[in-house]
């Protein structure tokens, strides 16, 4: 019941933000924006470009609204718009930079497993330790739920680059994660 | 499995994390938005101009219809209440009018008569200034009806109306008094006073046609009565003290008595030849 009337809300809503309602767009980016935040603060190191680029995401989505056909997520659709966002801002950057590498295969099974628990500060700070193209990767795998396809579509690369990327982001994370427990054992 | 035991949560954890962003990030993003939509704020302003005269028109619109409701149930009281006497009015009034504009024609004809009257009363007082003698001639000559018809019976009476001065004094004396209490006059002479005189005028005409024709018909009397029952009916009417036509005269039907009372008048006043005359007039009824 209370996802059906969340869904009226949002139709609702989605309505007056369609008329230029200005209101409803005040409305609609206090409800959205910390978690679009979030979602480009992922990509992007500084707090203020990605704020920038959340701007300009909500900016684009109050422009798009009629091209969302009220199928799945508006969460969703306003996710990926962020996602999408934050990968131009990347490329306009040029910092997504792929060298085509050689698939590497099965990557997952040589790296080796390592068993931690993390804050999500802590999880945001080694993301951000790690080169854009394999962060960009990264959190379109293992946090957005692409598919290596998607990623080579979106990231306009080979599905084979995707994972390269993939494994030698996780490769890196590894050895943090590895490096972290070390000094936290050390610690205690 | 993930190798990094952080993967298996970190998609929970990042997807549910919230950042709140600057302050001035809404402003500018509104500055953005007002860059690239500036025909939707006039838009809008034009809109809320369509509707702030909308609402000023149902305002005005509404505030007509409740004063017209404010209005509605006081004429319908005066519906319920005024209209039917209206149309009561409405019926009688063209009917009186109707009366009233045949009554004020019989009036002119009778204030001719009234006037006669009058000037008759006038001539009476500027006759005292006269000699006996001239004054009883013009009593003759001006046409008093009552004194015309007393000439047409009896001219011997006349004679010796100029020969006995008692007579003359009765006469004089008779003009004082209509001097000092005119009102009382006014009261004789609609009435009793012309009744009388008609009478006598009748009796008069009656008398001439049997001297002349040795008989008197029963047409010639029946027109005569009828003559005189006008005369009288249109003296009645009219109201010696406003000189105006009374109009309750006009619903009382008094011709059946009229007619009874001023006959047994003419009958009494002919005498000898009452029974002869009675007859004629059952004859005439038969």
């Amino acid at each position: 019941m209370k996802v059906v009337s969340l869904h009226k809300n949002y139709q609702r809503l989605i309505g007056k933000v369609r008329k230029g309602n200005r209101k409803a767009q005040h409305e609609l980016y206090e409800l959205f924006a910390p978690k679009m935040l979030s979602v480009c603060r992922q990509y992007l190191k500084k707090d203020e470009l990605a704020e920038e680029v959340m701007l300009n995401g909500f900016l684009k989505v109050f422009t798009r609204l009629e091209t969302y056909k009220n199928e799945g997520s508006f969460e969703g659709w306003i996710r990926r718009i962020m996602v999408n966002e934050s990968i131009s801002q990347l490329r306009k950057e040029k910092k997504l930079l792929f060298d085509e590498e050689r698939e590497v295969e099965n990557s997952a099974d040589r790296v080796a497993y390592i068993e931690t628990e993390l804050e999500v500060e802590e999880i945001q700070r080694l993301i951000d330790t790690l080169p854009d193209g394999y962060k960009t990767v990264f959190v379109l795998y293992a946090v957005e739920g692409y598919k290596h396809s998607e990623i080579s579509e979106l990231l306009q690369i080979s599905e084979s680059t995707s994972k390269t990327q993939l494994f030698k982001a996780r490769k890196i994370l590894q050895k943090l994660v590895t490096k972290e427990n070390k000094l936290s054992y050390g610690t205690h | 499995m993930a190798p990094i035991k952080f993967e298996e949560n970190i998609r929970e954890k990042l997807q549910e994390r919230e950042l709140q962003p600057g302050k001035d990030a809404w402003s500018k993003l509104e500055s953005k938005l007002d860059t690239q939509f500036p025909e939707k704020k006039g838009n809008r302003s034009f809109w809320l101009a369509i509707a702030a005269s909308m609402v000023g028109v149902l305002l005005v619109v509404s505030y007509f219809a409740f004063e017209l409701n404010k209005e509605q149930p006081e004429q319908l009281v005066v519906d319920e209440t005024e209209l039917p006497s209206v149309e009561n009015t409405e019926r009688v009034q063209p009917v009186i009018q109707e009366s009233m504009k045949e009554v004020e024609q019989e009036q002119v004809a009778t204030s001719n008569l009234s006037e006669e009257v009058e000037e008759d009363v006038l001539d009476e007082k500027l006759m005292e200034k006269r000699p006996k003698q001239q004054r009883l001639l013009a009593t003759e000559t001006k046409g008093d009806v009552i004194l015309e018809n007393n000439a047409a019976i009896n001219s011997e009476e006349k004679e010796s109306i100029v020969e006995i001065p008692m007579k003359e004094t009765a006469v004089i004396a008779k003009n004082e008094i209509e001097e000092k209490r005119p009102e009382a006059i006014n009261e004789i002479r609609p009435e009793d006073g012309f009744m009388n005189a008609k009478v006598d005028e009748v009796v008069a005409s009656i008398q001439q046609i049997e001297n002349a024709n040795n008989t008197v018909t029963a047409e010639e009397i029946d027109a005569l009565l009828r003559k005189a029952q006008r005369d009288i009916a249109n003296q009645r009417l009219l109201d010696s003290s406003t000189k105006k036509i009374d109009a309750t005269a006009l619903l009382q039907d008094v011709e059946t008595e009229l007619e009874r009372s001023f006959r047994d008048k003419v009958f009494d006043a002919l005498g000898d030849g009452y029974n002869k005359i009675r007859t004629a007039v059952a004859e005439r009824n038969n």
